[in-house]
Order: C-alpha cells, then structure tokens, then sequence
C-alpha cells in the first residue's frame, strides 16, 4: 500500500507543473491589459509602465514563469488586485466556508445517492426504478443556478422558511448556519447525487447478478446483509470513482452555487475577480481547485484500491 | 426403502413475460433419500440447473415456478414464506457452484465469508465460528487453514477455492447437498479429488447429494441413480448400472456413443449427435429430441411422451413410446401409446 | 507456399510442418515502486517437439502448464528465444525477413470463438474480411468463396447474414474454423476448441477437423487439457507440466503404456462414463498438489506430487530419453513405473 501510494505521488508532480504552468499562461491569454483595470482607462502611460514594472509584467515570459514559480514555492501567490491583499489571505480565509459547503453536498449526494440507487436496483423494472430514472434525468439536466432561484423562491420567498442568502455572523450558532446551508448544500449537490443514484445502480445491478450473491443467499444470510455486506462493498469501487469526480466538480460549481446565495466562499471570490480582470486571485484560485482535484483524485484511488484487494497484488 | 428427503413432483419452471413465457423446466419429478447420491445430466440449457435453484427458491429475474410441488423433510417449500425458506437454506438445503472463482465475495477475506452464517444464523460466537471454519478446512483438505483464512479467494489456487466452497456448503450440516458442476473448471488431477471428497463428505456425514453436471464420466463413479435431462424434460431415470448398461432413451445412447472416451483410438470414429441441442425460446411440439433423433416418428413430432416404466419395480424409466432399443417382451402393451410398429 | 519445401514433396516423406527446439519463454515479473524487473517466470522451459505435415499432434497438459504460451509462440506470440521455431524448415525470422506472413501460414483458433468474433460485423463480412486481407480484393469472388468456406465447414449460406451474438456455440465455433480456414494456412493451432461446446456439439466439430486435415493435408497442434479429446484426434501427444515436456510419442504408445508418473495420474484421474471402471479407477488414484508456479527447484518438476521421486529426482532435472522408437520421457525412474491398466 505505501509503495503504491508514493508511486500515485511522483505521478502527481508532472501534473502539478503542468497546472502552474497553465495558470501562469492565462495572463497571456486573457485579452485586456490588467493595468487598464487597475488604474482606469484615461490613465497615463507612464503610470501603466510603473504598474508593469511593479508586478513585473515586462519580463521575458521565462523570467515571469521562473519568478511565479518561486513565489508560488514560498507561498506568496501575489497580490489580490481587487481585495488589496495576499492572495493566499483571501484564498485561505475563503476555503473553510467553501470546504464546509462542499463536504455538506458530497455527504448527501453520496448518502442519498447510493441509498437511491440501490433502493432502485433491487427491482429492476419496477416503479421506483423507473422512477428514479426520470429524477435522474431532470436532476443531470437542469442547471444549478436555475435550481438555486426557484430554492429561493419556493422557501425563501412564497414560504418564508429558510434563509436565502449569505452566511451568519460568526456568534450566530450552529442553528442559524445549518439554516443558511440547507439550500446552497441541496443546489450544489443535486447533479452529482443523480449522478451517483445512476452509477451506484448500474454498479449494483451488476454485482447483484454474479455467482457469490447467490452463494450467499444460498446459505441463509437476509437481503438486507446480503446488499450491505456483499452486494455494496463491491459496487463501492465503481462508485467511489464517480464521488471523487464529483468532489472535484463541487469545488468548481461552487462558483455558480455561491455567486446565487451570496455564500463568501473561494467561488464567490472567483466570480468577483473574473468580473474585474483580478488575474493573480483567478490564478490562485484555479491554482488551488486544480491541487484540490488531484489531491482528492489520489484519495479515491487509494480508497479504491482498499475496497479492491484484487489491484493489491499488482 | 428409505423414505426421501427431498422429493420433486412435475415442477414446471418458467422465465419471461406472462403473455410470453419461456418453459425452461417442464413436469420434471425426482427424489432423493439422505446418504443416496443423485445425478442429474444434461447439456446446456437442459433445465438442469434451473430445476435446482427451483428447489432452493433462487431462480433469477422474471423465473417462476408455474407447477409442481417440492418436499423437503416433510414441507412443502412452495408454501413457505421468504423467512421460513431462508431458514432451509444452507443447513437444510446447500449448494456449491460451477466455478468457485465467480461464487465467492472477491472482496471478503475467506474466513470471513464461511463464519458470516454461522455467526448470524446459528448464533454461533465469533471464536467459536472460526474454530469450526478451521475443522471445515481441515476436513476438506486445506493445510495451514488458519493462515488460508485471511486470503482473499483471488489468493488460492482453483481447486483450493472449490474446497472453500464445499467446506462452506457443509458448514451448517445441510441434509440436502446439491452441487452444480463442482469440476467442470478444474484440471483433470484436481477434478478427480474433490469429487472424491464430495462424495467422502457424503458418506461420512450422511447427506443426500445431488450432482448437477454435463459429464457422464462423473457421474458413472459417483451416482447411486441418474437422471437425464433434455429440453427441460428429463428424458430417462434408473440406476446408474442401467443407464450405462441399457439405456432406453436414443437421447441417452446418442450421448453416450457421442464422447470421445479414454480408450477410444483415432480408427473409431465418433458418431456426434446431428443438429443443435433445443432452445427453449422455440420449443417443440411433442417429443424435444425428436429434430435430432433417429428413430423419430411422426407421431414423436405430436405428442409430448409419457414416462414409461423399463423395469419391474419402476425405477429405471424412460420418456420414448418409439423405444428402439427395448427389449420387447419386457413392455406390457398398455404401456405403450404408438400402436405401429417397431423398426 | 509449395516453394517452402520442395523436397520433401518429391521423396513422399512426410515433412516437418512445425519444429519446436528447445524454446523458452519468459515472462518477467515486475514490482516494487519502480515496477522493475524483480524476477522471471519461465512459462514454457526449453520444449522440443516436431510436427509433421497433414498430422495432428495433441498438446496436453493443466491450466499454468504453458501449453497455450507454447502455441502462440508457434505464430510469433510469444516472446519466445530466437531461432527456436521453425516453420516447414526456415525459421521464424528468416519466415519475417524475407516478407511471409506469419498468419498465411499458421492460424490461431481459440476456445471462446465469441471473443474472437466482432459482435457488429455480420458472419459472411468477417469471412469476408479475412479473405480481403489474404489478398482477394474482386467482391464476387469473395462472396463465392465465403459461400464455399460455410460450406466445407458444414454451415449454411444463409448464415452469412447472422450476426455472432444470433449462433450457438457450436456454430460460432465452425464460423472461426471457417475464418481461419480463408487464409488458407498450412498450420492450425487449435487452442480448447471444444472445451466450451455441449458434448453432443464438440463431436461435431472434431469430426469436423479431421474431415479438413484430411482434405486439405493441414497440420494441427491440438491443445487441450481434455485426455480423450486428445486420444481421439491425435496422432501423437506431447503432454506439458509447468513448462517442461514430460512425455512424448504417438498416441496409443503415450495412452497404452505411460511411462511418466505424472502421465500416469492424468489417466488415472479422467472419468470414464462406466460405473463399474469409474468406481475401480477412482479408489487408486494419485494425489497432486499443485504448488507456486515462480517457484523453481532443482531436479524434476513432478517431485513435490510424484510417488516415485527420490535423491536423485530432488537434484538432476531428468532429460528426455527414448523409450522405444516413437516414445520419449522425461523420468529417471521410467524403467521403474508399473505398467499402467486404463481399463
């Protein structure tokens, strides 16, 4: 197990590189001249090439990758253009509210999902089966931000049950804050538990016809041990895969998810910068999303290989 | 005679749609008495293995038994609810599969998966499962069980798991032990062994055995009686002596001189049965064998034969009024349906 | 392909069509976090044997023997050791250099044919197809050909329409032999063909075979891990254990008087479909353990299951030595082993 987890982790380094590097183009290749942002359109030319010069904008592209790449290394990802702070500050201040939004939408895609999904495999065919089918389907195509308005509208507006935007004050309780989750947390999580319902099904459906289901029921065990204990720790693999993709989409969709509540995570943040052009937050934090998917990519497959004792020999 | 513990009488079983049903099992009858070994051969898609999963109630998606009733030490396993019936199965009724790779929880470690009814169905405790798990090992000639019971069946051998999986089927000292082709997987050397400890395991613990297989060879040493079953009928039962001595049915003789055997040189050559064996989608009228036999009549394309009594006491009978192969004066007349005459 | 050996074909002797010296194939085994090299499993050990034109020879032997990795070497499969296969005289790569196609002269046809056959092609395009590559580029003459290919291996036209998933077994087995027939190859190695075949169906298709070497003076290697098939089809055997030639000769030789112990206990291990035999043979038969394959010792490879083995066995590895004219063995003891009674 830990040759094999530090093997996935040499794998890792080439892609991190080629992450950095792919944030590093992207002043490149955003159109418009960030100093035009900052300082306005009718400023002068001499004010712009003090700016440049300042973030070192008018070096080489080598010179400037070499300097981010060091930068990056002692953990200064410059400085936030629209926040006038560290963007490692705002990023890190940010990420708790983010992870906290994110982790509540795994834990109930996944839950509800894989229960879902089960609930309809166990009768293929049926009612509930078709049925979920069609939630599926109207869950994985509709968008999240559309699903976040009409949230808003059904409880925040007509019904007046449940708070609609933003996040509590830090002294308002857990109450407040799991009142104020309870839709961000169900947008958010919506397409990935239709995706889940769908793979766990066809993931148990195939586990439930192989010989050893029928060893098993041949031997007197009850249909509800047989799904828990042998029908799902083989379905899991399958399914973990689609989790961990899953994971690493939650973090992206927050940007979408947060901007609609209002909720002060890194996807908030990200939209406010895009809007500005703020190019050392946009990188930062796709610098972060993207080590955030493969450290979870890594965890899948590691979990992966956990509940596969058949991949531990290779 | 010993009275059976596990009789069938005209069990039907069908797959597929009310409107459309696919008879996979049709008016099959068998029994078996504790210590006696049956065999049941058939090619594929017989009904051999359907008739059997009908008997334990484990028939697949959209499979229904339409008629018939199964007895089992007294009761009638049809009527039973899926509680009482999952109580017959594993210490009443067990099973061991074809292939024991495919039958046992790749993600379970061994002991694990042979304790689990143990613990929760007999209420066993865990040290005393697992000391049990170890005898059952023991008994079915797996060295160093202690060590063998952390492996994760992908971790032993193919005729290693295939004793896991009889040690298992034994573990909760069944009364009826039905196993599915236990060899066909194995290497020849292997094959031999573990139907010698099936039937060993048979003799010592005095179960009923029923052997499922396709290979008339395993049957010949083991079998106490045999069936044999085509198109979901079985076409022939007797003791094993006379359906290797005399067979009655052309089925049963066209098969027998279809094998290649042990001691059969390159000069003789085998005679194969014409044809392709009955696909129970399109079934046939009257008689199953009748495309590919050489005896048929027309009056074998009409009507679905009767089970016909070869001997005396009724043990050896056959399902074919053509009857090649009978020894004239041994059929009373009435026996017969066809009034024509014999080739 | 009358040029390969022109020779031969005058004085009237049979020619060799397959000649096997010494091949070794290796396998290496990697691990740890580098996934390098660590070790090397030898899957087939230095093997000697001759196939001779228009001959079928049986290569018997059980599942990690190297039978199938030695018929694949055959064709170039294998990673195999230079210079020791040779094809109607010339070598493999003296066969590559100078432009022959491999696949013209030798075709593979396995045991599952439905892993073989592209679900989405319909049958007459498959044949079709291989008769494209073969270098038949008029469509009419392929179609005629495929017509005539179905029909040498006793399947109608109208099957050329059909899909695979729409054929028994059976069928798609005869639609392999038909396809690798198109190629029209010298050599045939034929990997468990029958094996996955109901029985009344594999002698339909061994029939089928010798009906074509017959006809077409093919060469077959014949591997198989089933004894009878082998007996029945082959002219001689070549039986394998572990990668090592054991026992060679002409078949009634070899399955007459067995001179190696491990031959002895194949033999004695396969069901013949006789109560009264199978009942005799099964009380004498020998224990075989198998053991780790990457595990190399010195001295003979039947050691460890052996009921003969002795100091010597522990440290020489036996070479091959003749018994008669037309029968060699791989056993120090082989004067010493009783004579075996298959029946």
């Amino acid at each position: 197990m830990i040759p094999f987890i530090l093997r996935r982790l040499i794998q890792i380094i080439p892609v991190i590189i080629g992450v950095t590097l792919a944030t590093f183009l992207l002043t490149w290749l955003i159109p418009g001249d960030p100093t035009n942002v900052l300082l306005g359109p009718d400023a002068s030319e001499e004010a712009r090439e003090r700016l440049r010069q300042s973030l070192g904008l008018d070096r080489s592209m080598v010179a400037q990758y070499l300097i981010y790449m060091s930068n990056l290394l002692s953990g200064n990802l410059g400085q936030s253009l629209s926040f006038s702070r560290p963007v490692a500050d705002v990023l890190v201040s940010r990420m708790a509210n983010t992870a906290l939004l994110a982790f509540a939408a795994i834990v109930l895609a996944s839950v509800a999902g894989v229960a879902a999904g089960t609930w309809a495999a166990l009768r293929p065919g049926s009612l509930r089966d078709r049925g979920l089918t069609i939630v599926v389907l109207f869950l994985n195509s509709m968008p999240s931000f559309w699903l976040g308005l009409v949230l808003i509208l059904i409880f925040g507006l007509h019904l007046r049950l449940l708070p609609v935007s933003g996040m509590p004050p830090s002294g308002a309780g857990i109450l407040s804050l799991a009142a104020h989750m309870i839709l961000p947390t169900i947008t958010l999580a919506a397409w990935s538990l239709a995706s889940i319902a769908r793979m766990t099904r066809s993931a148990v459906l195939e586990v439930i016809n192989n010989d050893f289901i029928r060893t098993a029921r041949s031997r007197g065990l009850s249909e509800w041990r047989i799904v828990l204990f042998h029908v799902l720790p083989n379905a899991i693999p399958a399914v973990l895969t689609v989790i961990g993709m899953q994971m690493g989409f939650l973090f992206s969709g927050a940007v979408l998810t947060e901007t609609v509540f209002s909720w002060p995570g890194i996807g908030l943040a990200m939209f406010q910068a895009i809007a500005i052009r703020d190019i050392p937050l946009i990188q930062g934090g796709i610098l972060m999303l993207a080590l955030i998917f493969v450290l979870i990519n890594l965890i899948v497959d590691v979990l992966y290989v956990y509940f596969n004792p058949k991949i531990k020999l290779n | 005679m010993p009275s059976s513990i596990l009789s069938v009488e005209s069990l039907s079983v069908c797959y597929g749609s009310r409107k459309n049903p696919i008879k996979v099992v049709e008016d099959v009858s068998f029994d078996v008495s504790s210590g006696e070994s049956l065999g049941i051969v058939g090619e594929s898609g017989s009904g051999k293995s359907q008739t059997m999963l009908a008997v334990l109630r484990l028939l697949g998606q959209g499979g229904e038994i339409t008629s018939g009733e199964i007895l089992f030490d007294g009761k009638d396993l049809r009527s039973l609810s899926n509680r009482e019936m999952k109580l017959i199965r594993g210490n009443g009724i067990s099973l061991i599969s074809q292939d024991a790779l495919s039958a046992l929880n790749p993600a379970m470690k061994v002991g694990r998966q042979m304790a689990e009814p143990l613990i929760v169905c007999d209420g066993m405790s865990a040290e005393a499962a697992r000391r049990k798990c170890i005898e059952l090992l023991d008994l079915v000639g797996i060295h160093g069980a202690a060590s063998r019971m952390e492996c994760y069946p992908h971790e032993l051998s193919g005729g290693m798991r295939q004793r896991v999986l009889i040690a298992m089927a034994i573990s909760r000292d069944p009364k009826v032990l039905i196993a599915d082709e236990p060899t066909t997987a194995l290497d020849v050397t292997i094959q031999a062994q573990i139907l010698n400890l099936i039937d060993d395991l048979r003799k010592e613990l005095g179960m009923a055995l029923v052997l499922i297989t396709h290979d008339l060879g395993v049957v010949a040493g083991i079998a106490d009686r045999v069936s044999v079953m085509y198109g979901g009928r079985i076409v022939e039962t007797g003791e094993t002596e006379q359906i290797f001595g005399c067979p009655r049915h052309p089925y049963t003789r066209a098969l027998l001189k279809s094998i290649p055997k042990i001691d059969q040189s390159r000069s003789e050559r085998l005679s194969p049965i014409p044809g392709l064996p009955v696909d129970p989608r399109a079934p046939l009228q009257g008689c199953s064998f009748h495309t590919r036999c050489e005896y048929t009549k027309t009056s074998c394309t009409r009507t679905r034969p009767a089970l016909l009594s070869a001997d005396a006491n009724g043990v050896h009978r056959f399902r074919c009024p053509v009857d090649p192969f009978g020894p004239r004066s041994n059929i009373a007349p009435g026996d017969i349906i066809r009034s024509e005459g014999r080739r | 392909m009358t040029m390969l050996n022109p020779v031969q074909a005058q004085t009237g002797e049979k020619a060799n069509a397959i000649e096997v010296r010494d091949l070794v194939v290796r396998f290496p085994v990697r691990g740890g976090l580098l996934r390098r090299e660590i070790d090397v499993v030898r899957a087939v050990d230095g093997v000697s044997f001759d196939v001779r034109e228009g001959e079928t020879v049986g290569l018997v032997g059980e599942s990690g023997s190297g039978k199938t990795t030695t018929g694949r070497a055959l064709l170039g499969l294998s990673p195999a050791n230079p210079g020791s296969v040779r094809l109607f005289g010339r070598s493999l790569e003296a066969l590559k250099t100078s432009g022959h196609d491999l696949q013209k002269l030798g075709q593979l046809v396995f045991q599952d044919p439905f892993a073989s056959l592209n679900p989405r092609l319909a049958i007459g395009a498959a044949i079709s197809e291989a008769l494209y590559v073969h270098g038949m580029k008029d469509k009419s003459a392929r179609q005629a050909r495929m017509i005539e290919l179905l029909d040498q291996v006793g399947l109608r036209p109208e099957i050329a329409a059909r899909y695979p998933v729409a054929l028994s077994g059976g069928q798609r087995q005869r639609v392999a032999i038909a396809r690798a027939l198109a190629v029209e190859p010298r050599i045939m190695i034929l990997d468990e063909v029958v094996s996955a075949l109901d029985v009344s169906i594999q002698g339909q298709i061994l029939n089928l075979l010798m009906d074509l070497q017959e006809a077409q003076n093919l060469s077959f290697l014949f591997i198989t891990h089933d004894l009878s098939v082998v007996r029945y089809v082959s002219h001689r055997v070549v039986v394998m254990y572990r990668g090592c030639l054991m026992e060679e000769g002409e078949t009634e030789s070899v399955f007459q008087n067995p001179k190696h112990p491990y031959t002895h206990s194949l033999l004695s291990a396969v069901p013949v479909p006789d109560p009264v035999l199978q009942r005799e043979k099964r009380k004498k038969q020998i224990q075989v353990e198998t053991q780790n394959l990457t595990l190399l010792s010195t001295g003979c490879r039947f050691q460890g299951s052996c009921p003969h083995a002795d100091d010597m066995c522990r440290v020489q590895e036996p070479e091959m030595r003749e018994v008669s004219e037309n029968h060699r063995v791989a056993c120090h003891h082989y004067a010493k082993i009783p004579d075996f009674v298959s029946s």
